[in-house]
């Protein structure tokens, strides 16, 4: 390469060279303006490397820059939205990474029972939700925690008193997962009239290990098969 | 707890790369809160409300309370 050669011209071509250079590094220090930015925020990062933050520049969707407000600088252009947070947290999204979604958006038009319901509660409310649906002929429904119950069975006798005219059928809180053949199931939902033969006890479990005890078709939004 | 929620969730889900934490690159995946909760008293932690979250940029939910106050703050440039 010729300009190696002389001394003093490498060093002209070395100086115009620090010049492109620093042409081609200005964008680097004048960043296309954010579309949106947060500032004055309790920014927290859950990046170790940088725990907290004051502020983040957000462009077609991508975080383009997380500190300090005054770093902001170019970030912040002319259209840019800037909301000022006065204090307020930040956190990365959360992330469900093990959701049923459709079963829980059908168990919600269903007679919903939750955690931290009691024996009182839950019965309370599949009353409610038999006498608000007549012409269901099941009553079902689920969620109900296991130790709400003596022996996680709230038992025949009591369905058949809180709903004496239908069969009830309540899954448990942890029985989500389970298909109706699923052979995994060890949670047992509770029964009233109509199934408890099923299980030959008649004590108003019934345990899900075959085919046989599919749960009931009838009267279901969905069909047999929640999810 | 929270790094559990968000950077655990986004490793199970294999995203980790692009979202989970607020870093240069990743998604605009955020949610604003009422209160830091690690300045208050932990029995107030569950009362924190989400006033905000966005989903790549974009608002996905937002607390009629937060509508006011951002009216107020907003200040263009």
């Amino acid at each position: 390469m010729p300009w190696t050669k002389g001394s003093g011209r490498s060093a002209t071509v070395a100086a115009a060279l620090a010049g492109v250079l620093l042409l081609a590094a200005r964008p680097a220090h004048r960043p296309a303006p954010a579309d949106l930015v947060l500032k004055n925020g309790a920014v927290y990062t859950v990046d170790a490397a940088r725990r907290w933050a004051g502020a983040v520049a957000i462009r077609s969707g991508r975080i383009v820059y997380v500190g300090e407000e005054d770093g902001l600088g170019a970030f912040v252009g002319p259209r840019t939205r800037v909301v000022d947070l006065a204090g307020k947290m930040v956190l990365p999204g959360f992330h469900d990474s093990h959701v049923h979604l459709v079963e829980g958006g059908v168990g919600l038009g269903e007679c919903y029972l939750t955690d931290g319901m009691g024996k009182e509660e839950i019965l309370a409310t599949v009353k409610k939700y038999a006498a608000d649906h007549p012409g269901e002929p099941w009553v079902r429904g689920g969620g109900w925690p296991l130790p709400a119950f003596p022996g996680a069975n709230p038992g025949r006798e009591l369905l058949d008193a809180t709903v004496p005219d239908r069969p009830v059928f309540l899954r448990s809180l942890y029985q989500g997962a389970d298909r109706p053949d699923s052979r995994r199931g060890a949670f047992a939902p509770a029964l009233s009239p109509g199934e408890h033969r099923a299980n030959g006890r008649g004590d108003g479990l019934r345990q899900r290990l075959g085919r046989d005890l599919d749960e009931p078709a009838g009267g279901h939004p969905g069909g047999g098969h929640p999810a | 707890m929270l790094a559990c929620y968000t950077m655990g969730g986004a490793y199970a889900s294999f995203s980790e790369g692009k979202t989970g934490s607020i870093e240069t690159g990743k998604a605009a995946d955020l949610a604003v809160l009422d209160r830091n909760l690690f300045a208050v008293p932990k029995e107030e932690i569950a009362k924190a409300r989400v006033l905000w979250t966005l989903l790549a940029g974009r608002e996905v939910y937002r607390d009629p309370a937060f509508v006011r106050a951002e009216g107020k703050l907003h200040s263009p440039g």
